[in-house]
C-alpha cells in the first residue's frame, strides 16, 4: 500500500536527520582545539590604542585583574619574572585591568612592568565573560596559543608551576 | 486502530527527532552565537575549555569557575524600610567569601528633601591584607541602618543604591557591586528619629503593585493557619485557571478506566488519593523553594521529561481506546482485573503517582501565582512553612477536580457502551493533552499536523464519513455534525501546515495573507539579547543616555507563556508601534547558566516569564513587573501607565 510506503519513508528520513544530527554534534566537538580569541581592541594607560593583531603569532598569557583585587596583585611580580625569563621564546604577557586609567596608572608608578597594560574596564570585562569568566571574578587568565586558540582558562591564582605546565608544551611544540 | 498506532509512532519519531533539534545545550547548531555560547558553556560536556580545566584540576591549586558563586549569590543583599527615618541594610555572605568594611558606599536618587545621615558602620574582622594592609571585613552577615535626613515628609518611593565589594577566600574577588533598590517610604516626622508604626505597611501602599509583589507581599505578615488558608484560597482559584483544565481529562479517565462498578465512595477516594499526589507534589515544590530556590520550573520542563510524560499519556490514551484489552491476554487480563479488584490499595496509589506527576506538567502555566508563593516562601526560609504552605494550594487546587472526580463517578451507570463512548472520549482529550504539552518543544508545523491528525480520525470515529440511515437518532445526527466540523477543522489545519501557517486557530493566515486589519502579524519585534548583569546595567546605562525606557523579557524555550507574550502580545502592531519608543532587552534563561542565575536572582525571579520596565533613571518600576501571558489589549494598557 502506498501510504505505507511514505510512512516508512518517512521513518527512515528522520532516523537519518538525527543520526546525522549526532555525528554532526560528535565530530564538530572535538577536543584538540579550543576556541578561536575574539578580536579586542583597547587603550593602554598612555591612551594609545593597542589591538590584538599586535600580538599574532605568540603565545599569550592575557592576565584580567584590578586594583582593587590583592590576589591579582600579589601575582603580577611573577608574571613580570616569567616575562623576563620567556619572553624571547615568544611569550607575551597582557595585563587587562578591569578599571579606569587613574588607578592603574597609580599602581603602574609602584610597580615597573614589562609587559604591556590595557584599561578593559567594563568591556575587559565582557572578553573575560567569553573567554570563559562567567562569574566575573577577578583574577582571571587565559592563555592562547600561537595559532589564536583559546587553550587554557584560570580563575584564580595563577602560580609559577601552573603557568609552566600550561606554557611549556606550547613553546616547545614551536621549536 | 493499526493505522492510528503506526501514526503516532511516526508522529513520536517526528518529536524526538524535533527535540534533539531543540535541545538547547547544544552549542553546534547556533554558529552564529558561538563565542558567547563558549562563554556560557564552560561546564559544558564536550567543550574544549571544561576539558582543559579539567586537565588542569590534576596540577593542583587551580579551580573551575563552577565552584564559585555569582556575586549576587556570594553577597545576598537587601534593604527594606524600618520606619520613615530609618532604612535597614544587610548582606548575607557566603562560607568562604568576606566584604570589605571601607568599601560601603550609599546613595539616594529620585529623593528630594531626603538625604542619608552619618550611617555607623559596625566594626569587622581585621585582616592583613599584603596589598592594603590592615583591613577590616565581614565574613557571613553584616547589617546596619542608613539614617534618613527628611526635610519631606510625604510618603515617598525613593531609590537608593549601593556600592560594595569583597572576595573569596581563595583568592579571587569580585568587582566592585553596585545595587539600586526602590523603596516606598511612609510618611515621617521631619526630625529624624521617630519610629513610624505604620512603616511595616509601606509596600502595601503603592498604588499599583505587581502580581508577585502583591501576593507575596499580603503573606509576609501572617500567622502560620493564615497563610495556609490564603495558600488553600489560591489553590482553589488557580483550579479556575484554563491551564488547570488538562487535569480533569486525566483524573476523570483514572476513574471512568477504573472499571465497571464504581461507586461514589470509591469515586471520592481515588479522587483524595489523585488530590493528594497532586497536592505532595507541590509541598516538594515549596519544601524545595525554602531550601534551595533554583529555577524549579527549568527542571521540570526539559524537552525530555516533556517528551516522557507525552508518551505516558498516549499509552493511557491507548488504553481509554481499548487497545489495551486488545492485545492483553486473557488470562492476564483476568489476573489483572482480580488483582484491581483485590487490592484497593494498588489503583489508589496510581492515582496518587498521576496526581504527582500531572502536578509537574501542569504547574508552570500557572507561573504568576506560584513564583510569588514560592517568593513568599523564598524570603521566610522556612523549609517547613513552604511545604505546608505549598501543601495547602496543591489541596486547594484539588478541591474542584475532587468534586468533579466524586461526581463523576456517581453519575456513570454501571455498565453499557456508553461508557467505551465516554472512555474514547477521554482518550482523544489524553492525546490532546499530549500534544498540547508537546506544542512547547515542537515546531508549529508538527503540533498543528498532530492536531489535524487527531481531529480527522476523532471525526471518523464519530461517523463523519458515514452515511446516515434515515431513520438516524438525533443523537446520532448530532455527533454527526460534530464530526464534520472537526473533519473541516481538521482538513483546514492540514492545508494551513501545507502552506505554511503556524497558527492553530488561524490556519489559513497564510493563504488568505495578512489583512490589513488583521490583529496578527507575522513580523516580530526584535530584542537585544542580554547574558549577563553587567551587559544589562550597561545597556541601562546606555538607555538613560538617550533618555530611553527600557523593557527587559526573561525569556526561556521551555517557556510556554513566554512564546505566547511574543506571539500574541509583542508581534501586536500596535504593541509594536508603542515599543519602538522603548530599548528592548531580553534574556534568554534556557540554559540556566550561571549568568542566567544570576540575572534572575537580581531580581527575585524565579523563572520566566517575567517582563520588567525600567525608567531613563536606570531603575525598575517593580510594580510595573508583569509575569505570565498578557494580551495586546492589555499589555497596551499596562505600557501607557508605565511610562505616564
Amino acid at each position: 500500500m502506498k501510504w505505507s510506503h511514505q510512512l516508512i519513508i518517512a521513518v527512515v528520513a528522520m532516523l537519518a536527520i538525527a543520526a546525522g544530527f549526532f555525528s554532526y554534534r560528535t565530530f564538530t566537538a572535538g577536543p584538540r582545539d579550543g576556541p578561536d580569541l575574539p578580536h579586542f581592541s583597547f587603550p593602554d594607560v598612555a591612551g594609545v590604542q593597542r589591538d590584538r593583531s599586535e600580538w599574532d603569532g605568540k603565545t599569550l598569557v592575557i592576565n584580567f585583574w584590578a586594583t582593587w583585587c590583592p590576589p591579582c596583585r600579589e601575582e603580577i611580580p611573577e608574571f613580570i619574572k616569567l616575562q623576563e625569563e620567556m619572553g624571547g621564546l615568544g611569550l607575551q604577557f597582557i595585563g587587562i585591568a578591569i578599571e579606569d586609567t587613574e588607578p592603574v596608572e597609580a599602581f603602574m608608578a609602584e610597580m615597573t612592568f614589562n609587559y604591556p597594560v590595557l584599561i578593559g574596564e567594563d568591556d575587559g570585562m565582557s572578553l573575560s565573560a567569553q573567554l570563559g569568566n562567567t562569574i566575573g571574578i577577578l583574577p582571571f587568565t587565559a592563555v592562547i596559543d600561537r595559532s589564536g586558540k583559546v587553550v587554557h582558562a584560570h580563575s584564580g591564582p595563577f602560580n609559577r608551576e601552573q603557568v609552566m605546565a600550561i606554557v611549556k608544551p606550547l613553546l616547545a611544540g614551536d621549536s | 486502530m493499526g493505522k492510528i498506532l503506526g501514526h503516532i509512532t511516526a508522529c513520536f519519531l517526528v518529536s524526538w527527532c524535533a527535540a534533539i533539534a531543540a535541545a538547547p545545550d547544544d552549542a553546534g547548531f547556533q554558529p552564529s552565537v558561538q563565542t558567547l555560547r563558549v562563554a556560557a558553556n564552560v561546564d559544558g560536556e564536550g567543550d574544549p575549555l571544561s576539558l582543559f580545566t579539567e586537565t588542569l584540576k590534576g596540577l593542583g591549586g587551580a579551580f573551575s569557575q563552577d565552584e564559585l558563586l555569582p556575586a549576587d549569590q556570594a553577597f545576598r543583599f537587601s534593604a527594606e524600610v524600618e520606619n520613615g527615618n530609618t532604612v535597614r541594610v544587610d548582606w548575607q555572605i557566603a562560607d568562604g567569601y568576606y566584604l570589605y568594611r571601607e568599601k560601603f558606599r550609599f546613595s539616594l536618587s529620585d529623593a528630594p528633601g531626603i538625604q542619608l545621615g552619618r550611617i555607623d558602620i559596625p566594626h569587622g574582622k581585621p585582616k592583613e591584607d599584603e596589598a592594603f594592609g590592615a583591613v577590616e571585613v565581614f565574613y557571613h552577615q553584616v547589617g546596619f541602618d542608613l539614617p534618613l535626613i527628611r526635610s519631606n515628609t510625604q510618603p515617598l518611593r525613593i531609590a537608593l543604591e549601593a556600592h560594595f565589594q569583597g572576595c573569596a577566600e581563595r583568592g579571587v574577588c569580585y568587582p566592585p557591586m553596585k545595587k539600586r533598590v526602590v523603596l516606598e517610604l511612609p510618611a515621617a516626622q521631619a526630625s529624624s528619629g521617630i519610629p513610624d508604626a505604620d512603616a511595616s505597611q509601606s509596600t502595601d501602599s503603592a498604588a499599583m503593585q505587581s502580581e508577585q509583589d502583591r501576593i507575596a507581599a499580603e503573606l509576609g505578615s501572617r500567622s502560620l493557619w493564615l497563610t495556609m488558608l490564603s495558600f488553600l484560597g489560591f489553590g482553589i482559584l488557580l483550579a479556575f485557571t484554563p491551564c488547570c483544565f488538562p487535569m480533569i481529562p486525566i483524573l476523570s479517565g483514572l476513574i471512568v478506566g477504573h472499571g465497571h462498578r464504581i461507586t461514589t465512595g470509591r469515586a471520592f477516594v481515588l479522587s483524595l488519593s489523585y488530590v493528594l499526589g497532586l497536592a505532595a507534589t507541590y509541598t516538594v515544590f515549596g519544601l524545595l523553594a525554602g531550601l534551595f530556590g533554583s529555577n524549579l520550573q527549568a527542571v521540570f520542563q526539559e524537552p525530555w521529561v516533556i517528551i516522557a510524560f507525552s508518551v505516558v499519556f498516549v499509552l493511557l490514551s491507548l488504553s481509554m481506546f481499548g487497545l489495551y484489552e486488545l492485545q492483553m491476554p486473557a488470562a492476564l487480563q483476568y489476573r489483572f482485573s482480580s488483582l484491581t479488584n483485590r487490592q484497593h490499595g494498588g489503583t489508589v496509589i496510581g492515582a496518587a503517582v498521576m496526581g504527582l506527576l500531572s502536578a509537574l506538567i501542569v504547574g508552570p502555566c500557572v507561573a504568576a501565582p506560584l513564583t510569588g508563593a514560592l517568593i513568599y516562601i523564598g524570603q521566610t526560609g522556612d523549609a517547613v512553612l513552604g511545604g505546608l504552605a505549598l501543601f495547602a494550594m496543591g489541596f486547594g487546587t484539588g478541591i474542584p477536580l475532587l468534586v468533579v472526580g466524586t461526581s463523576a463517578g456517581k453519575l456513570l451507570p454501571k455498565a453499557g457502551p456508553w461508557m467505551s463512548a465516554t472512555k474514547a472520549v477521554f482518550g482523544v482529550m489524553m492525546l490532546a493533552v499530549a500534544i498540547w504539552m508537546l506544542e512547547r518543544i515542537l515546531p508549529p508545523a508538527v503540533t498543528m499536523t498532530l492536531w489535524a491528525v487527531l481531529c480527522i480520525i476523532s471525526a471518523i470515529y464519530l461517523g463523519a464519513a458515514d452515511a446516515l440511515p434515515h431513520d438516524a437518532s438525533g443523537w446520532r445526527r448530532l455527533w454527526k455534525g460534530v464530526g464534520m466540523v472537526m473533519l473541516t477543522y481538521g482538513v483546514l489545519l492540514l492545508i494551513g501546515v501545507a502552506s505554511g501557517s503556524g497558527d492553530v486557530l488561524q490556519p489559513l493566515y497564510m493563504i488568505a495573507g495578512p489583512a490589513a486589519d488583521s490583529p496578527r502579524n507575522s513580523e516580530r519585534v526584535t530584542f537585544q539579547p542580554i547574558r549577563s548583569v553587567g551587559e544589562l546595567d550597561r545597556q541601562l546605562e546606555k538607555a538613560s543616555q538617550t533618555n530611553k525606557w527600557v523593557m527587559l523579557d526573561f525569556y526561556a524555550d521551555w517557556c510556554i507563556s513566554c512564546k505566547e507574550m511574543e506571539y500574541y502580545t509583542f508581534s501586536d502592531p500596535n504593541v509594536r508601534t508603542v515599543l519602538t519608543d522603548m530599548i528592548l532587552l531580553q534574556a534568554d534563561v534556557t540554559e540556566n547558566s550561571a549568568a542566567d542565575q544570576a540575572l534572575l536572582k537580581r531580581f527575585n525571579l524565579i523563572g520566566p516569564p517575567a517582563t520588567l520596565f525600567f525608567g531613563p533613571d536606570e531603575l525598575e518600576r517593580q510594580s510595573f513587573r508583569l509575569v505570565g501571558f498578557v494580551d495586546a489589549e492589555s499589555f497596551l494598557g499596562h505600557l501607557q501607565q508605565v511610562t505616564q
